[in-house]
């Protein structure tokens, strides 16, 4: 498969995955806002989440990953800082978005659960991550 | 607590796989493929087992966090978990602190007095 095609998947997985993951923060975070106890509609609303999250999200994730990787050793970028930076920060929003994932399934299976205070700020530190990312990514500047 | 004990078992299980896997493609990586690049020559070797362990310590790390953050997790045995990944033979510490965490939740499944995690 050439480079553009790879690349051109890389980015469609990579939306795909970062768009699930802020449906996530905005999930929980409403979630944490709320009170414990859960209504049946927002119960309703968060295994639809969640499954969205299993089909889709997390393949998502696999395959950015698989890709990027791809298109790393088809360039040599591997030894370039800026690719291990752009690497460390991938890494951080793949936790992330295990974590997120984890707390969902808490959330649902239990519905006394408590939320997670830093669920709030969650989207925010997402947005910015995935920023740095694409900055790093089109510079490439160093 | 309300929360299934089956569905953390279940996942304390995968992650105990998880980092089974995870260590041993650091080993192959660490104990072959690198020494061949080095002293043989072969480059080949870490270009394919590099990626191969890079996926596997990314859903390792997936795992590690999902688990945390839908169960009571201290910060030690945190860093007990990631440390382990990062060093050869490092899995053989966090498998035995999962084998702990899931003997200890398989006794609290009701109707259970005890017995295998496994």
């Amino acid at each position: 498969m050439s480079f553009l095609w790879i690349k051109a998947f890389h980015i469609v997985a990579m939306v795909t995955w970062i768009g699930g993951m802020l449906m996530l923060c905005l999930l929980l975070g409403t979630l944490s806002r709320a009170p414990v106890l859960r209504l049946p509609q927002e119960r309703r609303l968060m295994f639809m989440v969640r499954r969205w999250d299993r089909t889709i999200t997390t393949p998502a994730m696999v395959l950015t990953w698989i890709l990027g990787l791809a298109m790393a050793l088809q360039t040599g970028w591997l030894a370039m800082p800026w690719l291990q930076v752009k690497l460390s920060l991938a890494l951080a929003l793949a936790a992330s978005h295990g974590m997120l994932a984890g707390k969902l399934r808490q959330m649902t299976g239990d519905a006394a659960s408590p939320p997670w205070v830093g669920l709030r700020f969650a989207a925010g530190a997402t947005m910015a991550t995935t920023a740095l990312i694409a900055v790093l990514v089109v510079l490439k500047p160093f | 607590m309300t929360y299934p004990n089956h569905t953390n078992l279940l996942t304390l299980r995968r992650l105990r796989a998880a980092a089974l896997v995870e260590g041993a493609t650091l080993l192959l990586l660490v104990g072959i493929a690198v020494p061949l690049k080095h002293l043989a020559g072969l480059p080949s070797a870490v270009s394919v087992v590099g990626p191969i362990h890079g996926m596997v310590f990314l859903s390792y790390l997936w795992m590690v966090f999902n688990a945390v953050s839908s169960q009571s997790w201290t910060g030690r045995e945190i860093g007990r978990m990631l440390g382990g990944a990062l060093v050869p033979f490092g899995a053989l510490f966090t498998v035995s602190l999962l084998n702990r965490k899931l003997s200890l939740l398989a006794t609290q499944e009701p109707g259970n007095t005890g017995g295998s995690a496994s």
